[in-house]
């Protein structure tokens, strides 16, 4: 090894950086023979000392004006904080557009999770035979399309301004005592007994005996996916706390408690929209 | 949990996750833009600025090209230098033809940094380094205080590997250069000294 070839190395060598073993015998037999390299691999030793010296100082400084209360301003100016409807032209597929389409909560992790455990009631309920129809969406196709109808009687059509029809469904719930599970949703035209056909229109809550809904939110998973043609209602239950992912006001005193909703899952899999259950 | 997966659910708009990526990485972009200006004001506004970015450019990070925290350390860097540019007139960047005489008097003459106080030792290394042409230092500050390794820092400067070896090498020869004792003029002083004490 001569000067010129332990000049490149010994920054690394000072601070014992990873070199291959002969490499390292090779620099450490020049530094015996060369007073020169020694000087410098003293020097750098030095430096690099110095500048550890100085990572160290440095090592607990934060920035003490950036205030996380803006940071939270900029990205709810960013990402919305509002809930937003659907997209109102009939004539556009329901692309649940909002104003913050990008993100919306993507509490679908806990709402799968959190379905499974009210699926399992919810099967329990299918059981009870007493069918009270408790709440009703509307909705308007542009225009009819032929299709399988799962006929249970629980569909009904209507025709509308300039000559389209559209089709009212029902949820059907089955509720026993005080709690309801839902067994099937139906808006629109009925495809399957598991799967809904919002393609084209405008949701529209009509009603409810005994619960309360918000509109629906989209979620962030919806946004990943094209326009949804079918989908499926699941009945969930989560934290209260997810609310306020929706910009929707949190009592904080009941944060922990648990609060119905229903997530719409796309063909896909993918959950486009939630609301909450009152 | 990790950088990418606060940055997945920020996307997802979890507000809370975007907090917390914040209060994990803001000190070392703080840092990095303080080492790289010398000024607690410009490094604020990097750090406030680089946050901001993230929630614009969210989506552009490409977790095959590198960790987030490269991504934020690439968008830091981007700010400081649109700022030095902005205040070139008043900042010495480039001085192939100093010296060092500011610095020289902060060295002992025999060891280039021994006797002096740490807090002397470390403010005298921060300003030397602030003397650097912004690619050097850059190397310096991204390699030597922040212990990123050769690959990471040539992801964040946009370089190859032995670029950033080849500034590395020769922004330290230049911090040696201005922290070594000016031998000449002391051995000046001291013969000066002899003579009149001689007189």
């Amino acid at each position: 090894m001569n000067c010129r070839t332990f000049a490149a190395i010994v920054g690394d060598l000072a601070r014992s950086e990873l070199m291959e073993a002969f490499v390292q015998e090779e620099a450490r037999a020049h530094v015996a023979e060369c007073v020169r390299c020694e000087d410098r691999l003293g020097d750098e030793r030095e430096l690099a000392k110095g500048l550890r010296a100085l990572a160290l100082a440095d090592g607990e400084k934060v920035s003490s004006i950036v205030d996380e209360g803006s940071l939270r301003a900029a990205f709810r100016e960013s990402f919305g904080a509002a809930p937003v409807s659907y997209v109102q032209d009939a004539n556009e597929p329901v692309v649940l557009a909002s104003r913050s389409l990008r993100s919306r909560g993507v509490w679908w992790g806990l709402a799968v999770a959190a379905s499974m455990t009210v699926l399992a009631g919810g099967a329990l309920l299918s059981r009870s035979p007493e069918v009270t129809p408790v709440h009703t969406v509307s909705r308007v196709l542009p225009t009819p399309s032929p299709g399988r109808e799962v006929g249970n009687g629980n569909s009904e059509t209507r025709r509308q301004q300039g000559g389209e029809v559209g089709e009212v469904a029902r949820f059907s719930r089955e509720r026993k005592g005080r709690a309801a599970g839902l067994r099937t949703g139906r808006v629109g035209r009925v495809v399957d007994s598991s799967y809904v056909d919002v393609s084209v229109g405008e949701f529209q809550l009509v009603g409810a005996d005994h619960e309360e809904t918000t509109d629906f939110f989209p979620m962030a998973q919806g946004a990943e996916g094209g326009p949804m043609t079918r989908g499926q209602l699941v009945r969930v239950v989560m934290p209260r706390s997810a609310m306020s992912y929706f910009g929707l006001p949190l009592n904080v005193d009941r944060a922990d408690e648990r609060v119905k909703a229903d997530v719409l899952l796309g063909e896909d899999g993918l959950a486009r929209a939630i609301r909450f259950v009152r | 949990m990790s950088d990418e997966d606060l940055l997945q659910l920020m996307i997802g708009g979890d507000e809370d996750a975007f907090v917390l990526l914040f209060r994990k990485r803001q000190g070392a972009i703080y840092r990095f833009a303080l080492q790289m200006t010398g000024s607690e004001a410009t490094a604020d506004d990097v750090t406030q600025e680089v946050f901001m970015a993230l929630l614009r450019s969210a989506s552009r990070f490409d977790p095959s090209r590198g960790p987030l925290l490269s991504f934020l350390y690439g968008i830091a860097r981007n700010q400081v230098l649109r700022r030095l540019e902005r205040d070139r007139p008043f900042l010495p960047l480039d001085r192939p033809e100093t010296d060092g005489d500011e610095v020289a008097e902060l060295v002992d003459r025999r060891d280039p940094l021994m006797d002096l106080t740490r807090n002397e030792l470390i403010e005298g290394v921060r300003q030397t380094v602030l003397t650097l042409p912004q690619h050097y230092r850059e190397a310096v500050v991204l390699c030597d205080l922040h212990e990123m390794s050769y690959a990471e820092t040539a992801e964040v400067l946009g370089c190859a590997v032995g670029t950033v070896r080849s500034r590395l090498h020769r922004a330290r020869a230049m911090l040696l250069e201005r922290l070594r004792p000016r031998v000449e003029a002391d051995t000046d002083s001291i013969n000066a000294g002899v003579m009149r004490s001689l007189v």
